[in-house]
């Protein structure tokens, strides 16, 4: 029988709904093995214990009599500290913010409130999404639950840790160069950057305006699906929220993939200089894996992808000078100094160096459009190998290397990320399926294949991941 | 451009900015500037004058939305 932090989005639903579990006693669990855990894994930067206590016997409260408000009722869940929460301490990983409590909820911490979820507490981010992983901010960085002397990768890294480790099954993070799917992939969890639009960034600390996404970071593609069916969908207020229906995403989960048209970029990741080969074996499997499942899985070429990294590159640091220009003057010795460093960076670029690369944005969209016109996905790595140890004696940051999250991020296209297996080290590898404009529902069917009988062959039951800390 | 130039160059840059950074913050920022700028020069290629930015969707689909 599995213990609590063990139950899928979907088991905790069943298991309130049946009487056999009560919100309250999974949020007691939860905050238990989050003081048992978190001070290993820095996950959490607040908890809010008494407010998810409340939020927990509310939810039973209303199931009991009969007010069912849907998939996350009762389910804990926490926000990485970039997204305001009204009336909770929201610091952006930053010494500028350490006072900053918001007036307002970010739209997604709305939409988790009214469908009856329970905020556990508020998770680490790098500085500004941007900076670190480093020892002079004021908060510490978050630890991977796999192996605690490795990263979970930035920035939605305490969003990782929290889920990994069973601390919570479902978080937000939030998105720009790979924010969301690089953390999921080093942890060994689903992360998903979801079409640009459809999930609404207002309330979300803007690190590049035009390549910031919300997602989820969940334990299983399901999970994923049902999230997305909350927190998706048009909001007026914020201007790039697309305004069109959202479908049922749990709707293909289960289906099978038969017949589905998935390109591999494999050549790609031996074009690619630095992708750890255990990558390309893993992917080779999956590859395998999926046409084995009836997918009509084909190799593909790529776009090139040093324009992607380049115009990333361009885009998030042209855009992220402009958000912090003013604090960058005034206020430049509270910055982290990686965070500073990298920001400051932003003064090379010139306006035709930006309209230029809005220009190259504007063909690489065309041109990966053009690609998944003949498929309904593409898969291709994550990340370029395994979690990197956490080194926090840098004095300048790393090389802006550019992980294949970035090719999705320039174009809105949506990708996730789910594991795919484990490097020869141990630690979790993540694979990315690429899908088409508002494809998601689609790319849930394919990961939910691939996850449930990549969880068959492993041993493991479907749909959940192996716990990385016990 | 040598070192001692791409040097002077951003040292002008942050300058005309406002920004008067450590001795160490700029030795932090220097690779990551010279990093950008050979970015920005993939972004350069030769393109019909009328191939338009991408923001330009945007700006027009604001339009459309505007009450007549």
């Amino acid at each position: 029988m599995k213990v609590p932090h063990e139950l899928s989005v979907a088991e905790i639903g069943a298991a309130l709904r049946s009487g056999r579990l009560t919100s309250v006693a999974l949020t007691q669990s939860l905050l238990q093995r989050i003081a048992e855990l978190d001070p290993k894994y820095n996950a959490f930067i607040t908890l809010t214990a008494e407010r998810a206590l409340a939020d927990a016997a509310r939810a039973d409260n209303e199931l009991k009599a009969g007010r069912d408000r849907g998939p996350l009722q009762g389910v804990p869940y926490g926000l990485k500290d970039i997204l305001d929460t009204q009336g909770i301490l929201t610091t952006c990983g930053s010494r500028l913010y350490r006072d900053y409590v918001p007036k307002e909820d970010a739209a997604v911490e709305e939409r988790l409130r009214a469908g009856g979820a329970v905020l556990l507490g508020k998770l680490a981010t790098s500085e500004f999404a941007c900076g670190g992983p480093s020892a002079d901010v004021p908060y510490p960085p978050a630890r991977n639950p796999w192996n605690a002397d490795h990263y979970t990768g930035g920035s939605s890294s305490g969003s990782a840790a929290a889920v990994a480790s069973g601390m919570m099954r479902v978080a937000i993070g939030s998105d720009t160069g790979g924010s969301i799917r690089v953390p999921a992939s080093y942890c060994g969890i689903v992360g998903l950057k979801p079409t640009y639009g459809l999930v609404s960034k207002r309330g979300l600390y803007p690190l590049s305006y035009s390549l910031d996404h919300c997602g989820p970071l969940t334990g299983s593609v399901e999970d994923m699906a049902l999230m997305m069916n909350v927190i998706a969908g048009h909001d007026s207020r914020d201007p790039a929220s697309a305004d069109r229906p959202t479908s049922d995403f749990h709707a293909g989960i289960g289906r099978g993939i038969k017949g589905l048209r998935i390109g591999y970029a494999r050549q790609f990741h031996f074009d690619t200089a630095g992708i750890l080969p255990d990558v390309i074996a893993r992917l080779d499997e999956a590859a395998q894996r999926l046409s084995g499942l009836d997918a009509v899985v084909e190799e593909i070429v790529l776009p090139d992808f040093e324009l992607f990294r380049a115009c990333s590159r361009c885009l998030i640091t042209g855009e992220a000078f402009a958000v912090h220009e003013r604090n960058l003057k005034e206020r430049g010795q509270e910055y982290g100094r990686l965070t500073y460093q990298r920001l400051i960076a932003g003064v090379a670029l010139s306006a035709a160096d930006l309209v230029q690369t809005f220009r190259m944005r504007r063909e690489l969209v065309l041109q990966l459009d053009a690609l998944l016109h003949g498929y309904d996905a593409i898969i291709l790595s994550t990340g370029m190998g395994q979690a990197p140890v956490l080194d926090l004696t840098s004095t300048a940051p790393p090389p802006m290397v550019g992980s294949p999250t970035v090719i999705a991020s320039v174009t809105g296209h949506p990708a996730m990320s789910v594991p795919m297996g484990f490097a020869a080290s141990g630690l979790p590898l993540g694979m990315q399926i690429i899908g088409r404009p508002f494809g998601e529902a689609t790319m849930f069917q394919i990961g939910a294949a691939f996850e449930t009988s990549l969880a068959a062959s492993q041993g493991s039951s479907s749909g959940q991941r192996k716990s990385a800390s016990g | 451009m040598d070192a001692k130039q791409q040097d002077l160059e951003f040292d002008d840059l942050l300058a005309r900015a406002g920004l008067t950074p450590t001795r160490s913050d700029h030795d932090g920022a220097l690779p990551i500037a010279m990093e950008l700028m050979r970015s920005a020069e993939m972004m350069r290629r030769p393109r019909q004058v009328g191939d338009p930015p991408a923001y330009i969707h945007a700006l027009s689909a604001i339009l459309k939305a505007t009450p007549k």
